[in-house]
């Protein structure tokens, strides 16, 4: 008689079966994780052909097949469907479990592009919200709590705010809310490469009381007070830069050789947008405009550039070949949004249609360099 | 003809083969950022441990490849099967670090 109790299957057999099972898991895996990068991809395309129409440099029936409705949905596409997708992409990875909420945020982003209701994509935003503070806290329950996985679970718990706050129709809040989503997210990953060094007490306190700005803001904007909200959230993105640029890893890496010395150039001149930026909101007194754009492309995509050559091995197994050349985006970012600051103070269209293009071309000159990079290591070693 | 014998299957040497596995945004090896938690070495077998810096490390799958092709090639060189763990209980600490990494970084 055989004995079917898991115990007593022979090794070699239980071993087999154990392998199938990852395999499977894998496969699975693989796929959500390609269709997750499509969407990704696809949010990318649906957000900056919003923001090209909402900054006069085509027509609305060039923003794809949602027409008008893209350039309302632009900021939510690109937080929401591609920062949010990529962001829960790299957590479900990392923990090797919830690749549906990526899914789900990219989802979102593909129903607004389709001009589904608006229902259809604030719903998988939340769920997509939802999941990815589960993971959060999954990751500190089953791994290690840390302080800056708890500053970025706080970053998760923002972007469920800021839609939910969309939902309501505060759009102050819901701005908040999301940017805090990313602000927080990098503000924690940058926290956990600053154990490495010995910082001063007054530095971690002062780091704990600028993301702890991040909630109030968004608490003071729900309450209507727009004017003390972008007090509130421009002194966290100053205290930030500024605390980056003193404490950070990066200005010490620099010199390094080249994707880690890429990196360290890239988010030094992240900061010094935050920086630009937080000094433009302040001097606004508004959350929105020109300033918000800095924060997004000058900060938000330097982290990007910045990130993608040691994110993309982690995603795709595969090393983008190294080329000095990935840091000329990074100069053609800037030079637009210099641009874009000098159009939006002086009122010039059609400067400002340019400086459209230039954040566009940046962006696709990035991304087809990484492309090229990845393309470059294929039979390289995995 | 004078034959350089192999050095013993030890610590140091499974340290120094691990030296060749790179953090990719710090630049810095594995073995002086202090990530290697553990290392047994068995007859037939050596297994190293790796502790992460976050419970969210997107680079812990990358510095596993790495870890266990480096171990890999010191495998074949000793006849012994290897393998690379995450220990993802485990807390890092800066105590952790080399002490030139400890110098640079200001402890």
């Amino acid at each position: 008689m055989i004995d079917v109790r898991p115990g007593a299957v022979r090794p070699s057999t239980r071993r087999a079966a154990q392998k199938a099972a990852h395999g499977a898991r894998s496969v699975a895996g693989t796929v959500a994780g390609v269709v997750a990068a499509l969407l990704a991809a696809t949010s990318l395309v649906a957000g900056l052909g919003g923001g090209l129409v909402r900054i006069g440099a085509i027509g609305v029936q060039g923003a794809g097949p949602a027409g008008p409705a893209a350039a309302a949905w632009h900021g939510a596409v690109m937080v929401c469907g591609l920062f949010g997708t990529l962001i829960a992409l790299e957590r479900a990875v990392a923990l090797r479990r919830g690749r549906w909420v990526p899914l789900v945020a990219g989802a979102g982003a593909l129903a607004a592009w389709l001009g589904a209701p608006p229902q259809g994509p604030l719903v998988a935003w939340v769920v997509a919200g939802v999941g990815l503070v589960a993971l959060y806290a999954h990751a500190g329950r089953t791994r290690a709590w840390s302080f800056h996985l708890a500053v970025e679970l706080a970053g998760a718990a923002a972007w469920l705010a800021g839609t939910l706050a969309w939902t309501v129709g505060s759009r102050d809040a819901a701005l908040v809310g999301w940017c805090g989503f990313l602000l927080l997210t990098i503000a924690g990953e940058r926290r956990e490469l600053t154990q490495m060094l010995r910082l001063p007490r007054w530095a971690r306190v002062a780091f704990a009381g600028i993301v702890a700005l991040v909630p109030l803001a968004f608490a003071v904007a729900a309450a209507g007070a727009a004017a003390i909200a972008a007090w509130a959230w421009w002194g966290a993105c100053a205290g930030l830069a500024l605390w980056l640029l003193r404490f950070d890893i990066a200005p010490r890496q620099w010199r390094a050789a080249g994707w880690a010395g890429h990196t360290a150039w890239c988010l030094i001149a992240g900061y010094a947008w935050l920086l630009v930026a937080a000094t433009a909101g302040l001097m606004q007194q508004r959350l929105d405009g020109v300033a918000l754009h800095l924060l997004l492309l000058g900060f938000v995509f330097a982290m990007v550039f910045g990130h993608a050559p040691i994110i993309l091995p982690a995603l795709t197994r595969l090393r983008p070949r190294y080329t000095r050349w990935a840091r000329l985006p990074l100069l053609l970012m800037g030079a637009s949004l210099v641009a874009r600051l000098l159009a939006e103070t002086g009122g010039d269209a059609a400067l400002r249609a340019a400086a459209g293009w230039g954040h566009v071309a940046a962006i696709a000159w990035f991304a087809a360099t990484m492309l090229l990079a990845l393309w470059r290591a294929r039979g390289a070693r995995r | 003809m004078d034959v350089i014998p192999i050095p013993a299957l030890d610590d140091a040497v499974v340290l120094g083969a691990l030296r060749d596995v790179f953090d990719p945004e710090l630049g810095e090896n594995v073995v002086d950022l202090g990530l290697v938690e553990a290392i047994a070495i068995e007859p037939g077998h050596l297994r190293v441990t790796l502790l992460p810096t976050s419970a969210t490390c997107p680079m812990a799958e990358l510095l596993l490849d790495d870890a266990h092709e480096a171990l890999g090639r010191l495998g074949a060189r000793y006849g012994v099967d290897t393998e690379a763990v995450m220990d993802w209980d485990g807390v890092w600490d800066p105590q952790r670090l080399s002490p030139e990494l400890r110098e640079r970084f200001g402890w």
